[in-house]
């Protein structure tokens, strides 16, 4: 409980960068997001950063899905303004079937859902790592980035559905920073 | 850049015809409706496996085919394929195959106006297909069925297809063809006299033995990147075969209908290949026998040449057996 306030105590008095960018679920099947991060610690060239996403995607004939999920994860910036980043992402996923869904009631009663009505709501998991670039290498104005990430969803037919998605995006921190 | 010039070569697959999902008891199955969707003929499929996919008839130029002239409904069992819902295991029994079947059934009546449909069902949907003629709500409306290398009696057919491998082990090990697996697969049946279908290990030696495919040279894979990329297909595939199948499988162990073949009267044709080794021809020729259906009314078609997926493998003879059965007995 300390750390969880330690934390959010450090995220409050940091300055908040913002980005958007394409959801690749399984790479190809669009979607995009929006996040926020924090960065809460700072050693040399690594920062711990903490943060949130909303976001949703469509695989077509498959599914929809939505998101909204905290992440977690450690920046190494070398002095070119590349740098690397794992971390780790958990949250909320509503999935809803693309198409018709009919449903059976009972034996006698057969009902047409509508296509975003109803949905299946799903713990979101994933650990991924992100390249970027920080062209000032000053940790503010624009940030551009890639992560890939190995993600998943449960339940789904019994356990979890395991998979991949990918990020491209920017971030923008106005000012600040370390 | 490779895997973005990868994705800009991948077209998307399947968005041709109908899709929608039916659910039923925690399943949510995907049902692809495609091919000649003004024709009074509708064949409704059932996939094998269990645990593969009714996505995958499809891909193979037999179906393909058979949609010039006919609506063909594909659709993935519960934890099968694409399908998704988190269904509890308990639900893995054949009444509740035999229920699904009787939901994708209804819904298809009630969209597209189809009373009587030809079923369709392979491998394992061959046998799922035998016990809706018996159980199925609408079996009433089954005007044909065509079962294409299934089984009343799993373990029978388990037990043929040992009889069938074991000499060919004893030839491979004889020509020296890669001695040390044959020679493991030689100690696994003699440390296993009797195999239950759900063992995955017969399953693989019967592969290597062309049990499945009896000429893998004239099969054509899949296009994998389009299928993974560009297609309703997700991970849900590969990790419900991986996975499910497990779960699935066990439904074959003590599946036998022995005793009820007498009471299907519908017009069936039963269907497969002479060089099949998971359900040898011996095994379909009892099926064939067994059935209640009058003998001008069920046919038996074995080809030479041909394993476990005709439609696969020789599609022009897929398309000739199984149209001339349906303008046969077409509703």
């Amino acid at each position: 409980m300390l750390l969880l306030i330690a934390t959010i105590s450090a995220a409050m008095a940091a300055p908040v960068s913002v980005g958007a960018g394409y959801y690749g679920d399984f790479v190809s099947h669009p979607g995009g997001y929006l996040s926020a991060s924090w960065q809460v610690a700072e050693a040399g060239s690594f920062s711990a950063r903490v943060g949130g996403e909303l976001g949703a995607y469509h695989h077509e004939r498959n599914h929809t899905g939505a998101f909204a999920r905290g992440h977690m994860g450690l920046r190494a910036t070398g002095d070119s303004g590349l740098f690397f980043e794992p971390r780790f992402v958990l949250g909320y996923v509503h999935t809803w079937v693309d198409g018709d869904e009919y449903w059976v009631v009972d034996e006698d009663t057969l009902e047409l859902r509508g296509k975003y009505e109803g949905g299946s709501p799903n713990l979101g998991y994933g650990m991924g790592l992100g390249f970027g670039w920080d062209p000032k290498g000053d940790d503010q104005g624009l940030t551009w980035l890639m992560r890939a990430e190995a993600t998943g969803r449960a339940p789904y037919n019994g356990f979890a559905l395991n998979q991949f998605a990918l990020l491209a995006g920017v971030e923008w921190t106005p000012g600040g920073g370390r | 850049m490779i895997l973005l010039s990868l994705l800009i070569g991948c077209g998307p697959m399947m968005t041709e015809g109908d899709y929608f999902h039916v659910e039923r008891a925690g399943a949510i199955m995907p049902v692809w409706v495609n091919g000649n969707l003004d024709s009074d003929v509708f064949i409704i499929t059932l996939h094998g496996g269990p645990g593969d996919a009714g996505h995958e008839f499809p891909l193979s130029e037999g179906f393909q085919r058979l949609e010039e002239d006919y609506a063909v409904v594909y659709w993935d069992q519960r934890f099968s394929g694409m399908s998704q819902g988190d269904p509890s295991p308990d639900t893995i029994t054949l009444a509740d195959f035999v229920a699904d079947t009787d939901a994708v059934v209804s819904v298809i009546q009630e969209k597209y106006g189809v009373e009587a449909f030809i079923l369709y069902g392979h491998s394992w949907g061959g046998d799922l297909g035998l016990a809706y003629l018996l159980d199925g709500e609408h079996r009433g409306d089954v005007a044909a069925y065509i079962d294409h290398a299934g089984t009343h009696d799993e373990p029978l057919a388990i037990a043929a297809s040992r009889e069938w491998i074991q000499p060919k082990i004893e030839q491979y090990i004889a020509d020296d063809i890669d001695p040390e697996f044959w020679s493991q697969a030689r100690d696994y049946y003699d440390a296993n006299p009797v195999v239950l279908p759900s063992d995955p290990a017969h399953g693989s030696y019967v592969s290597s033995a062309g049990g499945y495919f009896y000429d893998e040279t004239q099969y054509e894979p899949p296009p994998m990147l389009e299928l993974a990329f560009a297609s309703p297909f997700s991970m849900s595939f590969y990790q419900n075969v991986g996975r499910s199948l497990k779960l699935v499988i066990a439904l074959l162990d003590d599946f036998d209908l022995t005793d009820r073949m007498g009471e299907i009267t519908t017009p069936v044709l039963v269907h497969g290949g002479l060089e099949d080794g998971i359900v040898p021809p011996v095994v379909l020729e009892e099926t064939y026998a067994l059935l209640g259906a009058p003998e001008a009314d069920k046919e038996l078609s074995l080809l030479p040449e041909i394993a476990h997926s005709t439609h696969a493998e020789d599609p022009d003879a897929f398309v000739a057996i199984v149209s001339d059965f349906i303008e046969l007995h077409a509703p």
